[in-house]
């Protein structure tokens, strides 16, 4: 089963982009169109819940396209992390979940990153790609 | 079986009923539909010939008896969109959602994204009102449409944010889940737009969205007195369309 990430997003509770990691997609996007794609998502995100037949609705977790699968984690606060991947990929979930740790680890523990705004911590984009390779090569050793 | 089909609703819906239709050039539609011809080229002919026309209709029907293993809610949203190019999108909305009743509800009306078709088979209490609930749903697929098509990470060369696409051109999504819904999702190259609202753990559902729009073509198109862009209000249709949502929930 293919396991391929093609992309990260992260977004803060208002909706900005603060974190963009490209994983070799042919359709790489410069920073406009990803700012815009972010808040553009963190809309539908909202307007989707409001669409809910029954109440409790917390938004969209998985939306399936023809060439792509994206997967949504937002935390109680607010921060939205989503990941771009090949159709039918497993256990995007708990890699969300763990990036959400290395995120509170990392980023919202070092005292100079102000918070709702862009990272720049090195060690969370090292512990990132460690995570993100080790997720690729679980899956394609298999 | 389409030529016998096409005649058979000729013959039933050509009688009087009680419902009125707006005046249409019939002739070119009874022309059009009886070429039989259960196709997307059919009723691309179909749309470009005649004009469009509004209706609002609510209608409500509520079951007495729900039955017992019913998981899925279905939503199903046609919609027409008038654009100056002649591509007009429909969009049916068929809306069902819920685990103990049954509602029916079928609303239609029609401008920018216009609601053809709106039925529920089963909705708990949650409702915005019901015209701002089909603009919300189409502005929201519209929007995800553009969102897809801009974030497919397989085409190198992509169009810009918000420039409206055509059916069928760029990537465009199947469904979509939340933790209280899930909504499928088909277009027809002829744009009209085929919306089911289910229980989140409902499987995929792209065969059913298209037996659905192969039942509004046998259903709703081939009927002479039909007008493309105006809501549907063709009984035959809605009852199969009832019989087979209820067959797979």
């Amino acid at each position: 089963m293919a396991a391929a990430i093609y992309s990260l997003y992260i977004i803060n509770k208002s909706g900005g982009l603060i974190y963009y990691k490209d994983y070799g997609s042919a359709g790489r996007m410069d920073t406009n169109d990803s700012l815009r794609v972010a808040s553009l998502w963190h809309s539908m995100h909202a307007i989707s819940q409001q669409l809910s037949p029954v109440s409790g609705c917390l938004g969209i977790e998985l939306l399936q396209a023809d060439t792509f699968d994206l997967h949504c984690y937002q935390s109680l606060t607010g921060t939205k992390f989503f990941v771009v991947c090949e159709p039918g990929t497993q256990h995007m979930e708990s890699l969300l979940k763990y990036i959400y740790e290395l995120y509170t680890d990392y980023v919202l523990k070092n005292p100079f990153y102000e918070m709702e705004m862009p990272i720049r911590c090195e060690l969370f984009d090292i512990n990132l790609t460690q995570a993100v390779q080790k997720d690729r090569v679980a899956f394609l050793g298999r | 079986m389409p030529s016998s089909l096409s005649s058979i609703l000729l013959h039933s819906f050509i009688l009087p009923s009680s419902t009125s239709f707006p005046s249409s050039p019939v002739a070119t539609a009874t022309a059009a539909l009886l070429s039989s011809s259960p196709s997307f080229a059919a009723v691309v002919e179909i749309e470009l010939v005649l004009p469009d026309l509004a209706f609002l209709l609510h209608v409500v029907d509520s079951c007495s008896s729900p039955p017992p293993s019913l998981t899925g809610l279905v939503v199903l949203v046609l919609a027409n969109l008038l654009h100056h190019s002649c591509n007009r999108i429909r969009l049916l909305a068929i809306q069902g959602f819920g685990s103990t009743s049954l509602l029916i509800k079928n609303a239609i009306f029609r401008g920018n994204g216009v609601c053809l078709l709106y039925r529920e088979w089963n909705r708990p209490l949650r409702t915005l009102n019901a015209q701002q609930d089909h603009k919300l749903m189409f502005g929201l697929l519209f929007s995800l449409k553009s969102l897809t098509a801009k974030m497919d990470p397989t085409s190198a060369e992509k169009g810009n944010l918000g420039v409206p696409q055509l059916p069928g051109q760029g990537c465009s999504f199947h469904s979509f889940r939340t933790n209280t819904y899930k909504l499928s999702f088909m277009e027809s190259p002829s744009g009209i737009k085929i919306i089911l609202v289910t229980h989140p753990r409902t499987g995929d559902l792209r065969d059913s969205l298209k037996y659905i729009y192969n039942l509004y073509v046998e259903y709703v198109v081939k009927n002479p007195l039909y007008t493309p862009g105006a809501p549907i209000r063709c009984q035959l249709f809605n009852t199969t369309l009832d019989q087979y949502m209820r067959g797979i929930a």
